[in-house]
């Protein structure tokens, strides 16, 4: 099938390899069906790009290969929505941002994409644990130039939420 | 928005499916106890905002601006290789 894509133009995407987020990303519900696009050539990067509306693509990233340690906690209500007996199956991956300067990147721990590849189903999750930030930068010793940090509540001037 | 008087143990139904009960009232702090059916989520709006803000702000990237940071990023897979599993806040 032929997406539409703002970043590469129109694409050609198996459809069954396109993924349903049954409820779409958290606070953006109205895209529910997704491509995955690889990044460029030579990084772990890769698209998220919505197939129903252009501007809405997020790079991804495995965050097992940065943060070894990082845990997902994947409710039974989840489990049962991915259709997931084991979840051992699930994939997890983190949205990145990247900073105004192109210089640095963060990833988002506290909202994870959880996949399961083989029922082509994914969710994104929140995990309650306070040691996960929205903001978690990619580079040591760029922490300073992200000034927010932590869930919820981190709003600066001028900002709307 | 509708506004409610509830006292503890009285619930509200909303959309004949949604039951949000007062579990609790402690000074300032109210416990709520939310049953909904499974594919609905239930989540502190604060921290509903802060992903849905990041997940537009993440939709800002461009292709451009990655392969400028693989190269930084590879290295520090690279250096995370050797450093096992430090988890850097």
């Amino acid at each position: 099938m032929k997406v539409k894509t703002a970043h590469f133009g129109t694409v050609e995407v198996d459809e069954a390899a396109v993924i349903t987020f049954p409820n779409g990303l958290i606070g953006l519900p109205k895209s529910t069906r997704f491509a995955i696009l690889d990044g460029p050539e030579g990084t772990p990067f890769k698209w998220l790009q919505s197939t129903e509306e252009e501007w809405l693509a997020l790079v991804m990233l495995d965050p097992l290969q940065l943060l070894p340690d990082y845990q997902v906690d994947i409710r039974p209500d989840d489990m049962t929505e991915l259709k997931l007996a084991d979840p051992a199956k699930a994939v997890v991956a983190v949205v990145c941002s990247i900073m105004g300067d192109a210089r640095s990147m963060t990833i988002n721990l506290v909202g994870p994409l959880v996949f399961n590849p083989e029922q082509r189903l994914a969710k994104q999750i929140i995990q309650g644990n306070s040691d996960y930030t929205t903001k978690h930068s990619v580079f040591p010793g760029q922490e300073a130039a992200s000034s927010s940090s932590g869930t919820g509540g981190d709003a600066s001037a001028g900002e709307e939420v | 928005m509708l506004v409610l008087s509830r006292h503890r143990d009285e619930s509200i139904i909303i959309g004949g499916q949604i039951e949000v009960t007062v579990v609790d009232i402690q000074g300032d702090t109210v416990r709520l106890g939310i049953s909904a059916p499974r594919e609905i989520d239930v989540h502190r709006k604060e921290v509903f905002l802060a992903i849905q803000r990041e997940n537009i702000e993440a939709a800002k990237a461009n292709a451009g601006d990655l392969k400028n940071l693989a190269g930084q990023l590879n290295k520090q897979l690279q250096a995370n290789k050797g450093d096992k599993g430090k988890f850097i806040k």
